[in-house]
């Protein structure tokens, strides 16, 4: 029966050029673009390689901290004291890691062989070991640094294979040197690269946290602000809500026994993906606020080509309404037939989707240096250009959502034009002119 | 075969009323041959709709086959209608975006019989209306003649008692006319299929056993 | 005419009737989104007050601790200062250089860093709270450096370079932006009078300069300048003071940049300082607007008008030429009875006129109930005080400006999509389109 609905559908196909072209560009318009958020979000939301555990992480970006006696006279930073990881959380009973990042936003950073001159820039990231356990690289040579390296401020670097590449040419370096910001450098290990579309991981190369300057073990009296970026790993992603809410708790006993200074963690530890909003370090986002801007602009996306659609597939069940007829006359009820017009449609849709994805990912490419920041209100460096890796364009949720979109598209342009079109009598179908 | 008891048909625009039909009755046997005449607009289509369930009666009682179908819902009337009752247009109506096989399968279509089966019965009934060798044909790739004989293959490829025929051959010239009235003869007598028929044509209504005439929405005799 | 049109769209209302929801909804969403256009463009278009064209920003980094460069017996508040007059003297020395500065690192245009403070325009004020927020500048008068003329700043009276009196870095005398001058005093010819800081220091105004932009994207606020004779030694100086330089008339930037780089920045190390390369103004302009969203803002809004109006086109081109294709026997007739070409064209595109126009009727209270409830879009700056005389600043104005903006694209857009069906289908002979039938 469905096999001879887009037989026939097909041959509508062929007979209305013009109506399938028109209708195909204004599906595909909507899926496209539609599509181009959807793979925004993906990127930024779902697990991408190395943090392929957001799932179950919960972060600490930014800290406040005000005297008890006037809260409005507020501190805060993009970044909490390694005092917490430390001594902290460590121990949380639903915690299986943590790790601290710190990103260079200065840059000027400098990496060169010991014998040559020549240096070149690099985008370092700091990082301790818990790190390596809370995201998940994979090393084509060597192991990550340890803790013990970490605290005696060793300097030891894991490179990432483009960056071993370019300075070795050769992945195969473990134990070789280089200077970092004119300092000697042994590597430990190659990473495969990281894409500058996963900002919480990336680099050119990892270095144990304490070499940056602005990071130290102790914190600032009671204030817990500092400079580090925390992630912590939930067992499951179940356990996430434990895990918050002692975090939360340790944070509570700790304000309880400050003398001077109450620490604000601004509704955090957020979501992984809550934590890709949080570009302010001094209030949380208010995300109802953002979600609602998103919505409007999906819903305009799907909305605004569906009304086309209607109106063609009502004005194309114009012409068809004697086949309807006839139809009903030999015993076909109005949902089979509803079912028919919906099943015809969806190949058109099918079709447009096709097409719409297949432009998403052209927009998606040549745009790929900003596309991902589309949506942010604060982009840290917009000199840091992504690449886009296999996983994040070619994967089943991105089909999914796609053919999702497409059935959604089908129901919303055609169920109401086919529903008017059978609202006519047989013999008003049968007796309609084409 | 078909019994209509007092049916009365009323069309009502916002100010005119129309009395299409007043006070039908009508009994047609079954394994009969009747032929409907009448001036245009004497209300002989709307009859043979009504007779033919896609329209009902403003009041009146309808007998098929010794069912009432008085309070039969929408999908118990198409049931019925896919089963008992074949069409066939003056138009022809054949859906042009589908070839011929597939517009005579059309009404086995809503009977959940497997594709094969179907396409079985559809090379069958074609073979007897001539046309086994258009089956891939598009109906715009066809004559009118060729049309309708596709048309009455699908009227009968259900196997239903009765057909329903308005005006079959108004769109033909009188050979191919000819044609469909031989075809048409042949089912009534070889398969012993009860046909009504809508026609203009005095000299096929004299082939037919019984012309009701209409003058007015009533049956003059 | 008008009539026998409005009879013919309603006597068609079914098949109308998805293009013109669609209309109404393309209307109110074309309109949030020009919206923000709108403001962003016509904020940027607003006079600097400054000129970025060949000027430079030095870039000054310092070696940290944790650095193989690092030389700790450099690190003294002196030696820092010592070595951080070296770099701009070396600056200041270039042949290509015309004007230079040495300026608090958020006083240069487009900076990352604001700096602002309250004002007052005398004691009582202070007392009362009355103060007005403004932005401010320090600049350093060493050396010669003038910031000023380095970034073209004019003089809001005479319109030529602002005269520093030499005095100003000894007296701590200030400059005020027009803007700062009429909210502090009413009116910008107020040179020679006083205003106060919080802490009822008074400080002379030694000029009054043209309104000035700190951001591209944003409307100029009051700025105040501060000028001091020299600069503090400090460790991470280079964090605060910023060395900006222009080009002489004549010298080509391609070139000067090359020499700078290979030449200039290997000269320009001195203690634990170093310079780390050049950015044009325009480069940090761009950057910023960059950072902060702005460009993501307008990239974003463009492709979602685009989007809107590439479905109105093709939902015209539809309609009408379903339209057409139904009709081509009323236009076969028109044809038949005398009407041109043109005539037939018209009274199509007089129809879509009518649909565009009646829709985007309906959608404007939706509108203004809209902007009524959530307010026009806000680029994120609070602002304590408005120019009125900035036609996005006057709400009866900008919406009006904005909704003929949108309605005039509307139209032109739902025009063109209707003419092309239109132009092909009143192009046939009246013979064949009768013979359709």
């Amino acid at each position: 029966m469905i096999k001879l609905y887009l037989k026939q559908a097909w041959t509508l196909i062929k007979q209305n050029k013009l109506f399938t072209s028109i209708y195909v560009v204004g599906t595909g318009l909507s899926i496209a673009l539609t599509m181009t958020m959807f793979i925004i979000f993906y990127v930024k939301f779902a697990p991408i390689y190395p943090e392929y555990n957001r799932d179950r992480m919960l972060t600490i970006k930014a800290m406040k901290c005000y005297p008890k006696t006037n809260k409005e006279s507020w501190n805060c930073n993009g970044g909490a004291s390694y005092y917490l990881v430390d001594k902290m959380l460590k121990d949380l009973p639903h915690l299986e890691a943590i790790g601290a990042g710190k990103q260079d936003f200065m840059g000027n950073n400098t990496i060169a062989l010991p014998d040559k001159k020549e240096v070149m820039e690099v985008n370092p990231y700091y990082a301790d070991s818990g790190f390596w356990s809370v995201f998940s690289f994979r090393f084509l040579a060597g192991k990550p640094f340890t803790q013990a390296d970490v605290d005696a401020d060793l300097p030891v670097a894991v490179l990432s294979e483009s960056l071993a590449k370019r300075i070795f040419a050769s992945t195969d370096v473990v134990g070789k040197y280089f200077t970092f910001n004119g300092k000697e450098f042994r590597v430990c290990g190659v990473v495969q690269d990281v894409s500058n579309a996963t900002p919480d991981t990336a680099g050119d190369l990892w270095i144990p946290l304490f070499l940056h300057s602005w990071v130290s073990r102790t914190s600032e009296g009671e204030k817990l602000i500092g400079n580090v970026h925390i992630y912590m790993l939930a067992p499951t992603p179940a356990d996430k809500e434990a895990l918050r809410a002692e975090v939360q708790d340790v944070f509570r006993k700790y304000n309880l026994q400050t003398s001077e200074y109450e620490n604000d963690l601004m509704q955090q530890p957020d979501d992984f993906w809550k934590s890709t909003f949080r570009k302010n370090s001094c209030e949380a986002p208010d995300w109802g606020e953002l979600l609602k801007g998103l919505i409007y602009i999906l819903l305009a996306l799907l909305f605004i080509p569906a009304m086309n659609l209607s109106g063609m597939i009502s004005s194309r069940m114009d012409h068809r309404l004697c086949e309807l007829g006839v139809r009903r006359a030999y015993g076909a009820t109005n949902k089979i037939l509803l079912g028919q017009v919906l099943w015809e449609n969806l190949l058109l849709t099918c079709l447009g989707g096709l097409i719409g994805i297949l432009l998403s990912y052209l927009i998606v490419l040549t745009a790929s240096d900003w596309i991902l920041n589309l949506f942010d209100d604060w982009v840290n460096d917009p000199a840091k250009t992504p690449f886009l890796s296999f996983e994040m364009l070619f994967n089943p949720w991105i089909f999914s959502f796609a053919f999702v979109l497409c059935v959604l598209l089908n129901l919303i342009s055609a169920f109401v034009p086919a529903l008017w079109s059978l609202r006519h009598t047989i013999i008003q179908s049968l007796n309609t002119k084409r | 075969m078909i019994k209509l008891t007092g049916i009365n048909k009323i069309y009502r625009t916002n100010e005119i009323e129309t009395l299409a039909l007043e006070n039908v009755n009508l009994d047609v046997e079954k394994g009969e041959f009747v032929s409907i005449m009448g001036p245009s607009g004497c209300g002989k289509s709307t009859l043979l709709n009504i007779m033919g369930l896609l329209d009902a009666p403003s009041s009146g009682k309808i007998e098929i086959n010794g069912t009432s179908v008085e309070n039969m819902k929408d999908k118990e009337l198409a049931a019925f209608r896919n089963k008992t009752l074949g069409f066939v247009f003056q138009s022809f109506h054949l859906i042009n975006s589908l070839n011929v096989i597939d517009n005579v399968e059309l009404p086995l279509l809503y009977r959940k019989m497997p594709a094969k089966e179907r396409t079985r019965l559809a090379k069958e009934v074609l073979e007897r209306v001539g046309l086994s060798h258009r089956m891939r044909h598009m109906p715009t790739q066809l004559s009118g003649g060729q049309c309708q004989r596709v048309a009455i293959a699908r009227a009968i490829v259900g196997n239903p008692e009765i057909i329903l025929a308005d005006e079959p051959t108004g769109n033909l010239d009188s050979k191919m006319g000819a044609e469909v009235m031989e075809l048409l003869h042949k089912l009534n007598k070889e398969d012993g299929r009860t046909i009504v028929m809508v026609t203009h044509n005095e000299e096929q209504a004299k082939q037919t056993s019984r012309t009701i005439r209409f003058f007015d929405g009533r049956q003059v005799m | 005419m008008i009539k026998k049109i409005i009879c013919q769209l309603w006597n068609q209302r079914r098949m109308n009737g998805w293009i013109f929801i669609e209309l109404v909804i393309v209307s109110f969403f074309l309109w949030t989104v020009i919206d923000p256009i709108y403001i962003l463009t016509a904020d940027k278009l607003i006079a600097s007050g400054y000129d970025a064209h060949n000027r430079y920003v030095v870039k000054i980094g310092n070696y940290e601790s944790s650095n193989g460069n690092y030389q700790a017996e450099m690190n003294t508040d002196s030696i820092c200062k010592e070595s951080y007059n070296r770099i701009i003297r070396v600056v200041r020395d270039l042949p290509e250089m015309k004007d230079f500065s040495i300026a608090s690192s958020a006083s240069f245009p487009n900076s990352g860093s604001w700096n602002g403070t309250q004002i007052y325009n005398d004691t009582a004020d202070i007392k009362n709270d009355k103060y007005i927020h403004t932005q401010y500048y320090e600049f350093y008068l060493q050396d010669g450096s003038n910031m000023f003329r380095t970034y073209g700043m004019k003089d809001a009276f005479t319109g030529a370079d602002i005269n520093i009196p030499a005095d100003a870095g000894t007296r701590q005398k200030v400059f005020l932006s027009e803007a700062l001058a009429r909210a502090l005093f009413g009116k910008t010819d107020v040179t020679g009078q006083k205003v106060y800081s919080h802490d009822k220091s008074s400080y002379e105004i030694a000029g009054v300069f043209q309104d000035y932009k700190h951001r591209n994207y944003e409307q100029p606020y009051p700025l105040l300048v501060w000028v001091y004779n020299e600069i503090q030694g400090k460790t991470y100086m280079n964090w605060r003071y910023s060395i900006t330089f222009s080009l002489k008339e004549g010298v080509d930037a391609n070139a000067f940049e090359q020499r700078f780089k290979k030449e200039v920045m290997p000269l320009l190390k001195a203690g634990n300082f170093y310079c780390s390369g050049l950015e044009s103004f325009e480069e940090v302009s761009y950057m910023y607007a960059q950072r902060s969203g702005v460009i993501n803002q307008l990239r974003l809004k463009y492709s979602l008008a685009g989007f809107a109006l590439l479905c109105i086109f093709l939902g015209m081109v539809g309609t009408f030429w379903i339209r057409c294709n139904a009709r081509r026997q009323e236009i076969g007739i028109m044809r038949s009875m005398g009407a041109s070409e043109n005539a037939v064209r018209n009274q199509f595109l007089a129809e879509a006129f009518l649909l565009v126009t009646v829709a985007f009727v309906v959608a404007l209270p939706v509108v203004f109930h809209q902007v009524h409830e959530s307010g026009f879009f806000s680029s994120g700056v609070t602002r304590t005080i408005l120019d009125m005389s900035y036609w996005q600043n006057q709400p009866v104005m900008h919406f009006c400006i904005v909704t003929l903006m949108t309605y005039i694209i509307l139209l032109v857009i739902a025009l063109i999509g209707t003419y092309i069906p239109v132009k092909r289908a009143s192009h046939i002979l009246p013979a064949d389109a009768l013979r359709d039938e």
